[in-house]
Order: structure tokens, then sequence, then C-alpha cells
């Protein structure tokens, strides 16, 4: 997990139009290939966290720049699992921050309490990143289904009012999604 | 209650959109659907509808004499049907306490009907009052979009003072209550001491009957005791310590340990014992009696902080006597004699008849001074308290106490402190 941004930067840079990145693609590979690693090794959740958006950003960047520059698009699906990737690893390596964070405050401690928490603070990294990973491939596999939906965006953006509509109703789905099934927070 | 990530993911799925249509890029588009199927996901799968959980805490032991670790035992329990699988629980701890076993921050899981015992134990932070909490615990799902905090309060732990087992104090108050106690009363009654003599009356114990001095007279006499009662003290203790900086913690500590200790002795001996705070904090603890008096006394101690008086002592002292006290009992003045102004109030207490009794804890010399003008500084003080010492000793009952020295011993030296008027 610590070393993700060393495998992630060059896979998901590489393949963005060096265009995008001023001719200077391995700069930028390196960049956040040392930031994510620094963070993750150091403990620095913002450093970490600082590379993984970088990388999401540049992404996207890369994708727009497509439309921009006038140069070939990506596959579809290998541009959805990247992305997926990155969601994925980003979450990833912020719950294994946070248990490294928790254990170092145990680490010299061999009573018996300190024991038992240790236990369970390893119990809850095994099963949330379990979670994680369950979810991130359902969710791959979710977005590949929905593939045939994103033609609506070639609808031509002169028609304002369509476009949007469109995007309001894109807006309160995501919204709905978000929020069904939630109680408001309450405190006792 | 959403957090920022959610709001953050949401964001972005609304940038994502923007573009795809500016562009019209159906590749943009397909970005937003991971997030899309993320939040469906995480709902449906990773989060309750309900969170149930049950929060208790346990402090062993809540009240302290500064001698034992503290243990605290917090109680998390899931009373819903599902597990919550990503759980923080956080106590909040004041800066002066570290765990020294266990930990105060965790993650867990939580299954239906589980509970898990988090404890952590302490080394005893010293005298003074202290929340424990407020206890967290804030359940979310696996990527953390959603979470429910659920709160209990902070609990105070006090570490009271030690209060020094003190004997040889006799103070002679001219109010004496009706209770029996230690206190000569001047009159004759139920006692130990020997009063005087008296004719006998029919009724009187035959146990009592003086047969030397019914020889002598002729007739039958009998000895009469000396009544001993209990009075009604307010235990006042001045915590402007403001003097020289490195001795003004032993100054305050020792002022707080002989308050503790007068407090616990006065109570013991049957009196109505009573505190006044005076300083920068003010508090008072009307009279009262016995063992819960002595807790509240205690409790009000461990919380007491040094400052500088914004209301004249002397003042203080005068208007709350008058107001807490019956006339002519007795003061007990804790006072390191710092400030000039405590003399005339002391000189209006005995004015009004009270009986007063000044402990005065002697400031610590420093070792070295880190400059001649310090040691000019620090004589110059030294002499003021010396004049202040010398005003107030014309007027009551002082004792200085010495840095480090028992209270036991130096209350000895100064047998007999009666009051003079």
């Amino acid at each position: 997990m610590r070393l993700q941004h060393v495998f992630l930067a060059p896979l998901v840079l590489l393949v963005i139009p060096p265009a995008a990145l001023f001719q200077q693609p391995l700069f930028f590979v390196l960049a956040v290939a040392l930031v994510g690693l620094a963070g993750n090794v150091s403990g620095r959740s913002y450093l970490a966290t600082t590379s993984s958006l970088s990388l999401l950003m540049l992404l996207i960047w890369g994708k727009a720049s497509e439309s921009i520059l006038k140069t070939g698009a990506l596959d579809t699906a290998v541009l959805l699992i990247e992305f997926s990737m990155v969601l994925f690893f980003m979450e990833a390596s912020s719950t294994v921050l946070t248990f490294n964070r928790a254990f170092e405050s145990l680490r010299k401690k061999d009573d018996e309490i300190s024991q038992k928490q240790k236990g369970w603070l390893v119990n809850w990294l095994r099963g949330l990143l379990s979670r994680q990973g369950k979810v991130s491939l359902a969710t791959t596999a979710l977005s590949i289904a929905l593939l045939p939906l994103a033609g609506f965006t070639s609808i031509s953006n002169s028609q304002l009012v369509v476009t949007a509509t469109i995007l309001f109703l894109a807006v309160v789905v995501l919204f709905f999604l978000l929020v069904f099934r939630r109680e408001p927070g309450e405190r006792a | 209650m959403f957090t920022r990530k959610a709001i953050g993911y949401f964001t972005l799925a609304t940038f994502l959109l923007m573009l795809a249509l500016l562009f019209q890029d159906f590749q943009l588009a397909v970005l937003v659907f991971p997030v899309a199927s993320l939040f469906f996901l995480t709902n449906v799968w990773s989060f309750t509808e309900r969170v149930e959980v049950e929060l208790d805490r346990r402090i062993v032991p809540s009240e302290s004499f500064g001698e034992e670790d503290i243990l605290v035992s917090l109680r998390v329990k899931n009373n819903g049907t599902e597990t919550l699988g990503n759980v923080e629980v956080e106590e909040v701890l004041p800066r002066q306490i570290k765990p020294e076993k266990g930990t105060n921050a965790l993650h867990a899981t939580l299954r239906p009907d589980e509970t898990i015992n988090l404890s952590f134990e302490f080394h005893n932070p010293g005298r003074g009052h202290y929340p424990i909490g407020p206890l967290t615990v804030r359940v979310s799902d696996v990527f953390g979009l959603y979470l429910t905090e659920k709160r209990l309060g902070p609990d105070l732990l006090a570490v009271m003072p030690k209060a020094e087992r003190v004997r040889g104090t006799e103070l002679r108050p001219r109010h004496l209550g009706p209770w029996s106690g230690i206190i000569p009363s001047r009159t004759s009654g139920m006692g130990t001491e020997f009063y005087s003599l008296r004719g006998y009356t029919p009724g009187d114990d035959l146990k009592r009957i003086n047969w030397k001095a019914s020889a002598r007279a002729n007739r039958l006499i009998i000895n009469e005791l000396e009544a001993e009662r209990t009075t009604d003290v307010m235990v006042a203790l001045d915590t402007d310590v403001t003097f020289y900086e490195s001795s003004e913690k032993d100054l305050f500590e020792q002022s707080i340990s002989g308050a503790a200790s007068m407090g616990s002795l006065l109570l013991r001996q049957g009196n109505r014992v009573g505190l006044i705070l005076q300083g920068e904090e003010r508090g008072v603890v009307p009279p009262g009696f016995g063992k819960r008096q002595e807790r509240r006394i205690l409790y009000m101690l461990a919380a007491a902080k040094p400052g500088r008086a914004v209301i004249s002592t002397g003042y203080v002292i005068n208007m709350l006597a008058r107001f807490m006290l019956p006339a002519r009992a007795q003061m007990v003045i804790i006072s390191p004699l710092l400030d000039p102004a405590v003399t005339d109030g002391i000189r209006q207490l005995v004015t009004a008849g009270y009986s007063v009794f000044v402990l005065s804890p002697q400031p610590r010399v420093p070792e070295k001074f880190q400059s001649e003008a310090e040691r000019l500084a620090f004589d110059i003080s030294s002499l003021e308290r010396a004049n202040v010492l010398l005003a107030v000793e014309k007027t009551c009952a002082v004792v200085q106490w010495p840095v480090g020295a028992s209270l036991s011993r130096t209350l000895r030296g100064a047998r007999r402190l009666r009051l003079r008027v």
C-alpha cells in the first residue's frame, strides 16, 4: 500500500497525451510518485492525499485536454478503471494511515489492555480494507454497466435549456444516491 | 451527518458533468459513474439505517488523594441489528493526562449486541479537577462519506490534597457551640479537666466527691469539671502567592496542604468548619460538620489555583466572616502575608471579637539569584513581609510555617494559641 503511487502514477499519467503535461510526463510521474511515497512512508496523510488528488485531477485534465488539443481519445473502459483505481487506492491509503496513527500510540505498550486493543485495531483494518475492496470492485462493475447512459452528453450544447435540464437532473440523481437511507444526524 | 469527503465527491461529480456537457465528451461523463455508484453502494451495503449504540464510562477511583493510578473503563455496545464496520471511539483528555496502558482513541468493528470495553490507565496527574471526556463515538460507512455521532458528556476526576494528621493545636475562641467537643469552655459541665469545687447537692454523682476537701470543710464537697465544647471555624485561604516566581508553586501547594490539614483536624475535633478561598478565583464552603463537609472542603481545595486577588483579602475575609460566622467565633487564616492590606482586615476581625489564628507559610529562599538586582528585590519583598508579620503578631496569634516542615511539629511549637484583645 505504501508503494501505490509509484505504480499508479506512471499507469495513469503515461497514457495522457504528453502535450497535456507540457511535454514533461516524466516530471509529473516523478513528482506525484515521490510526494505520495513520502506521505505514505512518513505517515503524513496530507502529502498522500495531495498526491492522490493530483493524480485524479491530472487524469481529468488529460481527458479534458483531448477535447481542447484535439488529440486521440483513450479507451473508455481503461479510463474508467484507472479512475476507480485512483479512488480506491486514495481511500485505502487514508485508512492505512489512520491505522498507523492509532497503532503508534500503542506500539510501545505491552500490557494486557494495550495488546487487546492492538488486536481490535488490526481486525478493524482487515475488515475495512476488505469491504472497501468489495465496494470498489462493485463500483467499477456498475459503472461499466452504466456506460450506455453516457450517450446523453452528445446532445448539442447550443440547446441551453436542454443542457441545463440534463445537468440539473443528473445532479438531482447524484444527490438522491448520496442521501437516501440516511437518518438525520443525532447526538445522544 | 455528511462528511467533507462526501461534499468533495459530490462537487467533483458535478464538475465532471459540467465539463462533459461543455465539451460534449461522453468519456468525461462516464467518470461520474464511479462516484454515483460509490454513493449508491456505500448506502446500500456498508451502512445501517439506524445506529443504536450505548455508551458508559467508569473512572476508578473518581476521587483520589494523588497516590494511585487512575483507570478509565469505557463501554460501547451495539444495540442495533447490523454490524458497524467503521467505529471510531475517542475520549477527550486534558493535556496533563497521557495513558500509560491502553489508549483513549481507537477504531473497531462492532457486531450486533457486541460490547467493546475500551480501558486505559494513567498516572495520577496531581491535585486538581480533570474533566474526563466527552466520549465521542463516530460510526461511518466504509468510505467515510456519512457518519453518525453519539456522545457521552464528561465526568470529573477530582484529585484532592492529602491532609496531614495534625496534633497539638488548641484553639480558644470566645464563642462556643452547644455541642460537646474538645475546647475548654470556662464553665462547669461535662469534661475531663478539673474546674472548681462546690458543695454537694442531692443528685450529684457520688464519684465526684472530693474526700480530702470534704474532710477539711467538714461537709461534702464535689469536684466540678470544665465543660468542653465545639466552635464555629472558618478557614480562609489566601491564594495570592505572587512573590518570587520559582518559589510560588511550593508556597501555594504548602498553603493548600495547610488548609486541608487544618480543615480536617478541626472537623475531626467536632467543630463546624467552613472554607473561604480568596485570590483571583474566589469560593466559599459554608460551615458544616462531619465527613461530608471534609469532602466538600477538600473538593474545593482540589480545584484551587493561585492568582492575584482583585478585591482586598482583608475586606473579603471580614465580610464573609460576619456573614457566615456567629460573633466571636474562630477564624483560621492561611496566608503567606504578602499583601500589607491584610493587616487591616485582621485587625477589624479582632476588634469585632473574632478569635483569629494566622498560619503563614514561609517563602523559600532561592539557592541562587540571576542578578544582584534580583537578590535586592527578594530582600525588599522579604522585609515587607516581615513588617506585615510584625503588625499582624500585635493583634493575633501567628505561626510561621517553613517550607518542607511538618505542620504538626510547627503547631506544637506554638502552644496555646490564645487570642489577645
